[in-house]
């Protein structure tokens, strides 16, 4: 008998795979128009030494999110950046990237929500949930780079966008979200010029 | 090998799959990743048994051997592998729902832990209603107090409240004026929008602030008259600690209600994640299983496969097939038993064939020998049909005996005739069962009459082997030679003993003539010359016999010059023509006739002997015709010239014929009876053949002389001295 060559079998293979691993971001991509997050108002604040990002962000939870918020579970927003030097003919040069988190959850006994901002430390509270909810999807005063840090005369990128760090879910509740489209809460990525 | 590490690979996932669903820090963060690379593995798998599955289907229309039994196998294998791990699926799915629903369905500590909430909540509500009346009173005071002389008034009341901190501010949130327990603190934070919102519509705002490590404050704000009758309104805030014995119950109480209903709200995830992992572990660990029944039946029907494929191999021929080792169990002694086999077979063979060789070999040796043999060979076989013969039997025969081959001897009577004797006597012995004979036979070959010493015996064996050998030589030669050597011993005694007597008594026979013929009269006279005559005369006719014989006897040296046969046959010819008899004499010369290498004097003699000697058969009364005819003859057997006279006479008798070429052989009335031997003697002088023959209207005699291979003019002055050498 003529065997099968094995290269065929495996590249088979491969494109299965490939298509199994396709399969569940294709359906994400779909919900995302829905909820997520949207940016409102951004802009670039040029400080003494340092450049600012604010960001103020309108999130859209899903009846899971909120679900698991009413229930004690602690929400993360990561804030992702990105400061780059385009290139014409090569990829971007990328200067700094960092990523910030903020953390929303109800707290029971006071029946009151609190923000916590991770980099600063700042705990804020707040008795209604769609103040709290702004307030979380606020990021204001981030700090971007040093001015030094920028040539004169240069152009700059930032970019930058928010979503909901599955990773600091609770385990069991991380492989469902995973693989759940209804807890992929993210925004798209906003970009601002940045003048050296 | 890759089998094995893909298999400890797929162990290791699955072990860290285990590990990371039971909430390890470490491998908790892998445990998605886990998944995907579990369900590509699962993929993969899939991908590895389709195609498995699709080669078995395939072999299976094609009906290549084993592949029935490797269908059987593998679903046997599956069966096996599919239903135990079925069940246990089935039950641990349901033990595990059920098990995760009874751990998180505890109804009563629900209740416990909501109570305690609830408890504390009512407690947090008394003490924030009798602060909060105290700070609306505390702010109704304000009302006369300016906002400069503010932070003395506050740090006043804040006293008096019992108050951690006591902040005056606009409506906006501006702080106005804050006094603070603790002279460290910094400045007091900003209500948030939602409280300053439910302030400017005049209603108090009271609730507890949980502040991280620091614990739980109570925090009132209640609106405030502006100061000095002004119509804007102000707010007063109060931070109010808790007890820290309160705090670390409140912490407790929260700490053990959160985690409860994390647990709870997570319980559901957490048996999905559950049952995912463990249906992800069935699946790979029965794909696992399958393609292994495929590799097992794979590797199980293997050696039953190369055992049919070697059978089969076997049974077209080719032996001595090897067939790859197959372990050490019961396949395996069955594969090594057939490599044995298979080997045995193909020695046997080899053997057979080495010694068919041999066969051949010996039987190519006595082909060359019988080939080279002189005498003529043929076998027989029990029914009489030509089975071996050699070449001499061919040439002695003058006939190609491969084309009768299997045929019955008599068959070769169709192709040459004159065998008749020949194979009449084979058949009278054979018909006889004679075992060994030995008898001699004259046949007419294509040089003429031969006389054949013909020796037969029959061959040892059965009806295979056995039958009849003849063993014949042509002593024609022999015999010939035997006969000239006693003529010629014979004329030379003649000769020698007769011719001296005839002498004295010739002359005698004259003398008594010439003395008496005188004295004698009458009757006596005519009697003595009568007598004496007749006695002279046939004295003269003896030594004239005798002259022949001498002739006959002694070999003269021959002179080997170029000779044109047809010059000399017309130069005798005409003779003849001019001669009384007239015969009529036709000629039929090939003009394109080579040269011999000849003795002319000879070959005229022969000429002359033979054209005599059809002069002589012809009948007295009537005309003798001749026909003389010669060609050029080029053929396998003979290169020459080929000379034929032929008459139209009675021909010669069968008695003559068996010694025509002995002298005194003769039905004429005249002759001496030696012109044929000599003739026959003239043509063997130049290595020749002649050979007599009747026709239907006559006899012909055809006589055929070598060509020599160089053209003859080149040594035509060696051929002299060659001729006076001898």
């Amino acid at each position: 008998m003529r065997h099968i060559p094995a290269t065929v079998s495996w590249l088979a293979l491969l494109g299965l795979s490939m298509l199994m691993a396709a399969w569940p971001v294709s359906v994400l991509s779909e919900n995302s128009g829905r909820a997520g997050f949207t940016l409102v108002s951004g802009n670039i604040r040029t400080g003494t030494d340092v450049h600012y990002l604010d960001a103020r962000y309108d999130a859209t939870l899903t009846a899971d999110a909120n679900d698991a918020l009413d229930n004690g579970v602690p929400l993360t927003l990561e804030l992702q950046v990105r400061v780059t030097r385009p290139r014409r003919w090569w990829w971007d040069a990328e200067l700094v990237e960092f990523s910030q988190r903020q953390e929303l959850r109800y707290h029971a006994l006071s029946r009151r929500y609190v923000v916590h901002n991770h980099a600063t430390g700042d705990r804020r509270i707040f008795f209604r949930r769609d103040v709290a909810v702004a307030a979380w999807s606020t990021l204001e005063s981030v700090p971007l780079l040093q001015r030094r840090q920028l040539e004169h005369g240069q152009r700059y990128e930032v970019e930058a966008r928010v979503r909901l760090d599955l990773d600091a879910l609770p385990h069991p509740l991380r492989t469902v979200a995973f693989v759940s489209p209804e807890w992929r809460l993210v925004s798209d990525w906003y970009k601002w010029p940045l003048e050296g | 090998m890759a089998r094995v590490l893909l298999c400890l690979l797929l162990l290791v996932s699955l072990y860290l799959l285990s590990v990371a669903t039971q909430d390890s820090a470490v491998f908790g963060r892998l445990h998605p990743w886990l998944l995907f690379f579990n369900t590509i593995c699962l993929a993969g798998l899939l991908g590895l048994i389709v195609w498995n599955l699709t080669r078995l289907i395939l072999q299976r229309r094609r009906g290549q051997p084993g592949s029935r039994i490797t269908v059987r196998l593998v679903t046997m294998f599956v069966i096996l592998a599919l239903v135990p791990v079925s069940v246990v699926y089935y039950f641990s799915v349901q033990f595990l729902n059920r098990g995760i629903e009874s751990w998180f369905d505890a109804r009563l500590e629900q209740q416990v832990i909501e109570d305690a909430l609830n408890l504390s909540q009512a407690s947090f509500d008394m003490r924030m209603r009798e602060l909060l009346s105290r700070m609306e009173s505390a702010a109704f005071n304000l009302g006369r107090m300016s906002d400069a002389m503010a932070p003395v008034s506050l740090s006043q009341l804040r006293e008096e409240l019992g108050a951690a901190e006591l902040t005056l501010m606009a409506s906006s949130g501006r702080i106005i004026a804050t006094s603070a327990q603790e002279p460290s603190a910094m400045l007091p934070q900003r209500p948030e929008e939602d409280i300053l919102l439910q302030l400017r519509q005049g209603r108090p705002y009271v609730g507890l602030d949980p502040v991280g490590e620091a614990g739980i404050q109570i925090r009132v704000l209640v609106p405030a008259p502006g100061g000095d009758g002004r119509p804007d309104q102000r707010l007063l805030q109060g931070l109010f600690p808790v007890s820290p014995r309160v705090n670390a119950l409140a912490d407790s109480v929260q700490e053990a209600y959160a985690r409860h209903q994390e647990v709870g709200y997570l319980s559901r995830p957490l048996q999905e994640t559950f049952t995912l992992t463990l249906s992800l572990v069935l699946l790979l660990s029965v794909l696992f299983a399958v393609w292994s029944a495929f590799y097992a039946a794979r590797r199980l029907v293997e050696p039953i496969r190369y055992l049919a494929e070697g059978t089969e191999a076997v049974a077209a021929g080719d032996y001595g097939k090897q067939l790859p080792p197959a372990g050490r169990d019961e396949l395996g002694f069955l594969v090594r038993s057939f490599n044995d086999m298979s080997r045995r077979v193909a020695q046997a063979r080899d053997d057979a064939r080495s010694s068919q060789v041999q066969v051949e070999s010996q039987r190519a040796y006595l082909e060359t020998v019988l080939g080279r043999l002189s005498s003529g060979v043929v076998a027989l076989d029990m029914d009489g049909n030509l089975r071996t013969w050699n070449r001499a039997a061919d040439q002695i025969l003058g006939v190609p005996l491969r084309s009768f081959t299997g045929k019955p001897l008599k068959t070769l009577l169709g192709r040459q005739t004159g065998l008749e004797a020949f194979v009449a006597m084979v058949e009278r012995r054979l018909a006889n069962r004679s075992q060994e004979w030995r008898e001699q036979v004259s046949v007419t070959g294509p040089a003429g009459r031969q006389v054949l010493m013909c020796s037969g015996a029959s061959l040892p064996g059965g009806t295979g082997t056995g039958g009849y050998v003849i063993v014949f030589d042509d002593v024609t030669a022999l015999i010939q030679a035997q006969r000239d050597a006693a003529w010629g011993e014979v004329a030379r005694r003649l000769a020698h003993e007769i011719k001296n007597p005839l002498t004295p008594i010739q002359l005698s026979a004259e003398r008594l003539r010439r003395k008496c013929l005188n004295v004698l009269e009458g009757r006596e006279r005519e009697v003595l010359d009568r007598g004496t005559q007749t006695i002279i005369e046939q004295v003269d006719a003896m030594k004239a016999m005798v002259n022949a014989f001498t002739e006959y006897a002694h070999t003269p040296q021959l002179e080997l010059v170029p000779v044109d046969l047809n010059g000399l046959v017309k130069q005798v010819v005409e003779l003849y023509r001019a001669g009384s008899e007239r015969p009529s004499l036709r000629l039929a010369l090939d003009e394109d006739l080579p040269l011999l290498r000849a003795d002319a004097g000879r070959l005229r003699q022969l000429l002359h002997n033979l054209i005599k000697n059809a002069l002589e058969a012809t009948l007295p009364g009537e005309r003798c015709e001749l026909e003389i005819s010669s060609r050029c003859v080029d053929d396998e057997r003979f290169r020459g010239v080929e000379l034929r006279l032929r008459d139209f006479g009675p021909g010669f008798s069968e008695d003559v014929m068996n010694h025509l070429f002995e002298p005194y052989v003769t039905t004429k009335a005249r002759g001496t009876g030696l012109g044929m031997p000599i003739v026959k003697k003239i043509v063997e002088e130049h290595h020749g053949i002649i050979s007599a023959e009747n026709l239907a209207d006559g006899a012909q005699v055809t006589v055929r002389l070598p060509v020599p291979e160089l053209p003859v003019q080149s040594y035509a002055l060696e051929a002299r001295t060659d001729g006076e050498d001898r």
